[in-house]
C-alpha cells in the first residue's frame, strides 16, 4: 500500500458518464445513465466532524447532440398499475467513467462506493404567450426556451479516486490544465 | 416467500447455537435444558413499523424492525471472570449474527441488521450466574402476501 498525493485543483474538468444500477429489493430495479456529467464544486469538505464525512458531488448533465440527458431503462415494460409492486425504495451502486482523453482513450469504470443519495434534478425554462384580444387575458401558449439537468451524489467513502473527483485534483507533480492555460505575466518595459 | 420475521427468528437461533463455546441454544424459554453454560436464550421480542409507501391503507407493503431479545448465559466463579467471558461471548455472537449470509439475505437490500447495545443485568446476591442482553435490530420489508404462504 503506497501512499498517493493529489494536487488540489489541478483537473477542475471532471467529466464523464455517470451510471447508477439499482440494487433495491422494493420496486423495479432502475438504471440510470447520465451519457456526460461534468461536476462542479459542491459543499464543503469537513474534515473534522462527530458525524461520518461525506463528500458531496454535484454537477451538471450535459445533453448530446439529440438533446437527451441520457437513458433510464425500467426492467419490465409490461408492468402494470396498481401494484405494490411498483413502490419503490431505492439503494444501489454508482459508477462514474470518465471521459475519454488522447491518453486514456478507454478507461475503466470506476465503483464510487457506498452512495447516501443520488439526485437528478430536471429544470426547464418557458417564455409564455399571452392572448389580449379579449376582456381576460389568457395565456395560449408556452414553448420550452432550454433546458438542463443536474445531478447530486453522496460518497462516504474516502478514497483517493473519489478526493480526486470532489477535490477536481490531479497527480501532485504533474502539470494541470488550470495552471497549463495561464498566461505568462507581460515582460516589463526596459 | 414465507414469513421474514420467523425466518430470521429461526435462522437466528441456528446461528448463536453454531458460535464457538456455546453449549446450548434456545428460544422463547427461561433457560437452557440442564442449565448448560454458556448457553444463549432468544426471546422473540418486538416487531414494530419503521416507514411504508404514503397512501397505503392496507399494509401490503412496509418496512419493519424485529427486536429479539439475545440474553447470553455464562457461569463465573467471580465479577471479573464473569466480565472478561460475557464480553468473549457478546464479541463472538454479534460477530456470527452480523456476518450470517442468511441471515443477511433474509433482510435484503432495503432492510439491514443493525448491533444496538448490550446491557448486563444485576447478578444475584451469591449466584455465579452472570447475564448479557445483546439488542440486535432487524429491519426488512414486510409483504402482506407473505403471511399466507
Amino acid at each position: 500500500m503506497a501512499a498517493s498525493t493529489l494536487s488540489i485543483g489541478t483537473a477542475p474538468q471532471q467529466r464523464g458518464t455517470l451510471t447508477f444500477t439499482g440494487a433495491n429489493d422494493i420496486g423495479p430495479q432502475l438504471v440510470m445513465t447520465l451519457t456526460l456529467v461534468q461536476f462542479s464544486p459542491s459543499g464543503s469538505i469537513n474534515m473534522i466532524g462527530d458525524e461520518y464525512g461525506t463528500l458531496e458531488l454535484t454537477g451538471e448533465a450535459l445533453a448530446d447532440e439529440d438533446g437527451s440527458f441520457g437513458t433510464i431503462v425500467h426492467p419490465d415494460d409490461a408492468a402494470t398499475t396498481p401494484d405494490i409492486g411498483n413502490y419503490y425504495v431505492g439503494t444501489g451502486t454508482v459508477t462514474w467513467t470518465p471521459e475519454a482523453t488522447t491518453a486514456v482513450p478507454t478507461p475503466t469504470a470506476l465503483d464510487l462506493g457506498n452512495c447516501n443519495a443520488f439526485e437528478f434534478t430536471q429544470e426547464y425554462e418557458s417564455l409564455d404567450h399571452w392572448n389580449r384580444r379579449g376582456g381576460t387575458r389568457y395565456k395560449d401558449f408556452r414553448p420550452v426556451t432550454q433546458q438542463s439537468a443536474n445531478v447530486r451524489v453522496e460518497l462516504d467513502e474516502w478514497t483517493a479516486a473519489n478526493l480526486r473527483i470532489a477535490m477536481f485534483a490531479g497527480t501532485a507533480g504533474a502539470i494541470g490544465t488550470a495552471r497549463a492555460t495561464r498566461r505568462a505575466p507581460p515582460a516589463r518595459a526596459a | 416467500m414465507a414469513d421474514p420475521r420467523e425466518a430470521i427468528l429461526t435462522r437466528l437461533v441456528v446461528v448463536c447455537a453454531a458460535v464457538s463455546g456455546i453449549q446450548a441454544a434456545v428460544r422463547n424459554r427461561l433457560d437452557a435444558a440442564s442449565l448448560r453454560r454458556p448457553a444463549v436464550v432468544v426471546h422473540d421480542g418486538a416487531e414494530q413499523l419503521l416507514d411504508a409507501p404514503q397512501g397505503e391503507r392496507r399494509s401490503r407493503l412496509q418496512r419493519m424492525e424485529l427486536s429479539p431479545g439475545i440474553t447470553v448465559v455464562i457461569r463465573g466463579d467471580d465479577g471479573a471472570e464473569a466480565g472478561a467471558l460475557m464480553t468473549l461471548y457478546r464479541s463472538r455472537v454479534v460477530h456470527a449474527v452480523l456476518n450470517d449470509a442468511e441471515l443477511i439475505g433474509l433482510v435484503g437490500t432495503n432492510g439491514g441488521i443493525r448491533y444496538e447495545s448490550a446491557t448486563v443485568a444485576l447478578p444475584d446476591a451469591e449466584a455465579r450466574e452472570y447475564r448479557v442482553t445483546v439488542e440486535i435490530v432487524f429491519t426488512y420489508p414486510f409483504y402482506l402476501s407473505d403471511l399466507g404462504a
